[in-house]
């Protein structure tokens, strides 16, 4: 057996539970914006596209849209921050529609002339999706939605 | 090689809270994102294959399970360890799941953790904890059924 460990109380506070903007996601989750957790955020969302039988080859777009979207929380939100913050992703699973939302509490999405990247994140996944919408929500989170069609009306390569 | 995993930092990208509806998408996102995760701790191959099974038996009754709309999992890694807490949970259903047979889901869900406890909270709602070493508990095949 062993010892049980103390939590670390500053992230207890913030991991314990799930901001209310998420509370009716299918599919949520937050972590720290490391680099490695990106890879995190892309099984969420294709798990969750796995589980909703949308195509493969969308679950493809989906999951490569998330990963930019992630990225850019890793690269950009929190560089001015001491500490790195939160990464949040969430996805919404209907019929009709599958909306992926990534967040953070940083800086938001703004053009870098120094990055790192190629700068093309942003672009990439407006042509993934079928509709990206980018937001400061109620809860002071910058948000980026990306919208695609839902398992119902998924193009199939199969038929 | 490096000996120790990369993110077993015990503090620095070393906790995720993952919540899923229970249906369809459970199964896969617990087990991809969670087994990706706690692949961090440097656990064998072996201790995984515990806690996959554990998570199969999570998502098989996560209906019964869930408190609330979702089920909720927060996961500690650490060198050679992974937590689970799995909450907030009906505390009656837990119990009830926690005091199946040696054959029922209770099994792959407490037996195969080194630590499996039961904290009561508020409203008929519980955490259950779950503790994953590199030693398996029941001796070097940790109790393969």
């Amino acid at each position: 057996m062993v010892p049980s460990r103390e939590p670390d109380e500053r992230h207890t506070a913030r991991l314990s539970g799930l901001p209310g903007a998420l509370a009716d996601a299918t599919v949520a989750i937050v972590l720290d914006a490391h680099p490695e957790n990106v890879s995190i955020v892309r099984q969420a969302v294709t798990g969750a596209g796995e589980g909703a039988n949308v195509p493969a080859e969308q679950i493809e777009d989906m999951a490569l849209a998330a990963s930019e979207a992630a990225t850019n929380v890793v690269v950009h939100a929190y560089r001015e921050h001491v500490e790195v913050g939160p990464l949040e992703a969430a996805v919404w699973l209907a019929p009709e529609e599958v909306a992926i939302v990534v967040r953070d509490y940083g800086c938001g999405i703004h053009p870098r002339t120094d990055g790192p990247g190629l700068g093309v994140g942003i672009q990439l996944i407006g042509a993934l999706a079928e509709r990206v919408e980018m937001s400061v929500s109620g809860d002071g989170a910058n948000e980026i939605r990306m919208v695609f069609p839902g398992p119902g009306l998924a193009r199939r390569s199969d038929g | 090689m490096a000996d120790e995993p990369s993110d077993a930092r015990g503090g620095r990208g070393s906790r995720l809270r993952v919540e899923v509806v229970p249906g369809a998408a459970a199964e896969p996102v617990l087990k991809r994102v969670i087994t990706l995760f706690a692949s961090r701790a440097g656990l064998s191959v072996h201790r995984l294959s515990h806690l996959v099974a554990t998570l199969d038996s999570l998502h098989a009754c996560a209906s019964d399970l869930a408190a609330r709309e979702r089920l909720g999992v927060t996961v500690d890694i650490a060198s050679g360890r992974v937590d689970l807490q799995v909450g907030p949970l009906r505390e009656s259903a837990a119990r009830e799941v926690l005091a199946a047979g040696p054959t029922g889901r209770g099994r792959s869900l407490a037996d195969r953790a080194d630590e499996a406890r039961l904290v009561p909270g508020e409203d008929g709602e519980a955490v259950l904890g779950l503790s994953f070493g590199q030693a398996a508990p029941g001796g070097a095949l940790g109790g393969v059924a």
